[in-house]
């Protein structure tokens, strides 16, 4: 007993420091690529004129696909938002999935919309029902479709617009999202620049906007959120889109484009037979699939992403909402995971499956588990009073400041990099919400994590959960 | 059950002796491992500080450097128009060049400082871009003189720098300075595509056969080198534009392809002005 007590927290100390120094090190790395990318790709953009894509007859053809679920309010201004964006090849289908409410009758009426009898629909990925394709008898509107179709969850409803386009390539997007007006020239950049190889998907930054000034459907001042919940929430996506992403991306090693923004070439989804139904976490396992064939097929490709805020959107400010989304999240990425353990240290998947797989296993997956089991671990410590306590308030220290230097470095290169809080007490609101997250916030990530692992284990399916939304009429 | 959990781990930890429970600290010395672990939390929490204060800092010097930009901005420009409009270029290039207060209060001494001539060739390339004639070469001395056009031959010798490539590429380009043709065309095959694709469009606007470069063109073209040669190409006179069936029968087929596009689009848009200028169609 002696002997097993012994080696059990040796093991544990050595385990738990190692792992720990693992993830400062690959944050710190990440962190230095990003730095370098971010400031190239911003003087990369000021020296190209955008205007030049857009008159483009080289540039690709493009199809945004929306669905709209129960949107009856905003559903008016989002499409006239996505209308007016800045590209010259330019379709929008917008997917009614059986909403309960009057988002397609809204629709019809304000874009005097009629049933395109004409149009047969191509079911080349299966999908639910469709109901009706309609089209604008305005021609001003020529370039709008609307799908109603019976209900069948996010990934069917974008799998309907991916079937009806023709495009070269289309864009997934969330209707409540608010895209900068050239996005999608900044975006195609990539597609246009690739000589030999195939740019398979591109991603963008997606941001938060909760409490910001936002008209006619575009985002006019941007202001930190009110809410402590909101504001690191906004933190969370400088780290994870402006260092994480955009670090892998560097090494064509991104596994996850936001459902919420992000482009795919068409051809090659609709061969690998659209998004999947079965998870949760459509918009990741997508992109490891898209992966996946591509490494297989040993053909040169690339995952693509631009390190500019490009879309916008309002994040949960609740504790609530907020844990069921990261609950979500959670389960999907087991999903994702669990779907392509085959990638797990293989080389035949080169990056991905060395470095991306096996940092998301550890790094995502893990890093709850190990935290908590340090928080048992130091109570066990406790309990039969074998705490070094010097070197626990160094460790606890060296912890806290890592954390809190972490998100300051991301504040530091979103300064650097766009500075788009323009009020001194934006930046001040965020740093000091940063000093206090690894208190207030992170151990309910660590429980929200825990929670859905323990749900995905023992098959709970709790689907996608309500998402609310203070919405941008409110502002 | 609580109690009995912890009277059951108070009987095992009995049996450890404290010393070799230290273990991480217990390969050296502990006082000294924890001195390291608050030196590197000290180091953080300063990395933290310093990045805090060179945002505001930042923010603060950022503040100052437009304003000045701005006042400097419509100075120049109010210079540089005058320069055009006003009857005084002669005597400004005349005491620039010889060092004495200009004619409109502008001083070799003040253009030293590397934000004011950097400003300064800013407003003068954008003044040329929006003229025609006489004017653009009146603007092309005084870039000349000013010794801008050294400072480019300079950076696309030496310079590693692939943006202070770029900026001396579109300037001297810009302003028709065939001198830097020698220097420019190798850029071509740059592995950097901002550089190459720069060079790529000074060399269209340079060459006296504005597509010279697709003959003996070898690496395919992409749809983005193609967007930008066509914009150059669509900006030349009508009468400099090139026969593209030369490149019909080009062994790289991206180059095929594009000058295929390139002759239906001008031969279409050629027949348009032929059209309007016939009075066939009444221009609307």
């Amino acid at each position: 007993m002696h002997d097993f007590w012994l080696h059990a927290i040796q093991f544990f100390e050595y385990a738990i420091f190692f792992y720990c120094m693992m993830i400062l090190s690959s944050y710190l790395i990440m962190g230095f690529v990003s730095i370098f990318e971010v400031l190239k790709y911003r003087r990369e953009r000021d020296l190209t004129d955008y205007e030049e894509i857009l008159a483009s007859p080289e540039a690709p053809t493009l199809t945004i696909v929306a669905p709209a679920y129960n949107e009856e309010v905003p559903i008016i201004d989002n499409i006239r938002s996505l209308l007016s964006l800045r590209y010259g090849k330019l379709t929008v289908i917008i997917v009614n999935d059986g909403s309960k409410d009057q988002t397609l009758q809204r629709a019809i009426d304000n874009y005097d919309l009629e049933v395109d009898l004409d149009c047969v629909y191509p079911e080349t990925i299966p999908t639910k029902p469709v109901r009706g394709i309609y089209r604008s008898k305005n021609p001003a509107f020529r370039h709008l479709i609307v799908v109603d179709k019976v209900n069948g969850g996010k990934a069917d409803a974008i799998n309907v617009g991916v079937n009806l386009a023709t495009t070269d390539y289309f864009a997934c997007i969330d209707v409540d999202c608010i895209i900068e007006s050239d996005a999608f020239l900044k975006m195609v950049k990539p597609i246009m620049q690739a000589k030999n190889e195939r740019i398979v998907a591109v991603g963008g930054i997606v941001w938060l906007n909760n409490d910001s000034v936002i008209e006619n459907g575009r985002l006019i001042k941007l202001k930190t959120p009110d809410t402590f919940i909101a504001r690191i929430q906004v933190i969370e996506y400088f780290r994870a889109f402006l260092l994480g992403r955009t670090a892998w991306a560097k090494i064509n090693g991104l596994l996850l484009i936001s459902g919420a923004f992000g482009i795919f070439e068409r051809k090659l989804i609709v061969e690998i037979g659209g998004y999947n139904h079965n998870t949760v976490g459509e918009d990741m396992e997508l992109v490891m699939r898209a992966h996946k064939v591509m490494r297989l097929r040993k053909e040169k490709y690339r995952v693509a992403y631009i390190p500019e805020p490009l879309c916008w959107t309002e994040g949960p400010s609740d504790f609530a909402v907020l844990g069921r989304q990261r609950h979500r999240w959670t389960r999907g990425t087991l999903e994702c995971l669990s779907f392509y353990k085959c990638m797990f240290f293989n080389p035949q998947y080169g990056v991905l499956g060395m470095l991306s797989y096996p940092y998301w296993f550890f790094a995502e997956w893990m890093a709850p588990f190990i935290e908590a089991g340090g928080l048992l671990f130091f109570f066990i410590l406790c309990v039969v009073g074998l705490v070094n306590w010097h070197f626990f308030w160094a460790m606890l220290a060296l912890v806290y400041a890592f954390a809190v230097m972490i998100s300051f470095f991301a504040i530091f290169v979103q300064e650097l990099s766009y500075s788009s809080y323009q009020r001194r007490s934006d930046v001040a609101s965020l740093l000091w919400t940063a000093m206090a997250e690894p208190f207030r916030y992170h151990p309910k990530t660590v429980y929200w994590s825990l929670k859905g692992n323990y749900d995905w284990f023992t098959g709970k399916n709790v689907g996608w959960g309500t998402m609310t939304r203070a919405g941008f009429q409110k502002k | 059950m609580i109690f009995l959990f912890q009277q059951m781990l108070r009987l095992t930890a009995k049996d450890i002796p404290l010393d070799q429970t230290h273990n991480l600290t217990r390969h050296g010395d502990e006082e000294t491992l924890i001195w390291i672990v608050w030196c590197v939390v000290a180091t953080m929490l300063l990395s933290a500080l310093l990045m805090a204060l060179v945002i505001f800092i930042r923010r603060t010097w950022w503040a100052m450097t437009i304003k000045k930009e701005a006042y400097l901005r419509s100075r120049y420009e109010n210079l540089l128009t005058e320069f055009i409009c006003g009857d005084h270029e002669n005597e400004m290039i005349r005491s620039l060049s010889s060092e004495k207060e200009a004619l409109l209060s502008l001083s070799q001494k003040e253009l030293r400082k590397s934000m004011n001539r950097r400003i300064f060739k800013e407003c003068l390339l954008e003044l040329h871009k929006h003229l025609s004639g006489q004017e653009t070469n009146k603007l092309r001395d005084l870039y000349l003189i000013l010794g801008f056009k050294h400072t480019a031959m300079q950076a696309l010798k030496k310079s590693r720098s692939w943006e202070k490539l770029v900026e001396s590429i579109a300037e001297l380009s810009q302003l028709g300075i065939r001198d830097a043709k020698a220097l420019i065309f190798p850029l071509v095959n740059h592995p950097n595509d901002m550089v190459s694709v720069a060079a790529l469009r000074a060399r269209v606007s340079l060459d006296l056969d504005p597509l010279l470069l697709l003959d003996d063109r070898k690496k395919d073209l992409s749809p983005w080198q193609k967007t930008q040669l066509r914009v150059v190409i669509s900006r030349l006179p009508i009468e400099e534009m090139p026969d593209f069936r030369r490149w019909f029968h080009h062994p790289n087929a991206t180059v095929v392809d594009f000058a295929k596009d390139m002759s239906d689009q001008f031969a279409d848009s050629l027949l348009e002005d032929l059209t309007y200028e016939f009075g066939l169609i009444n221009d609307p």
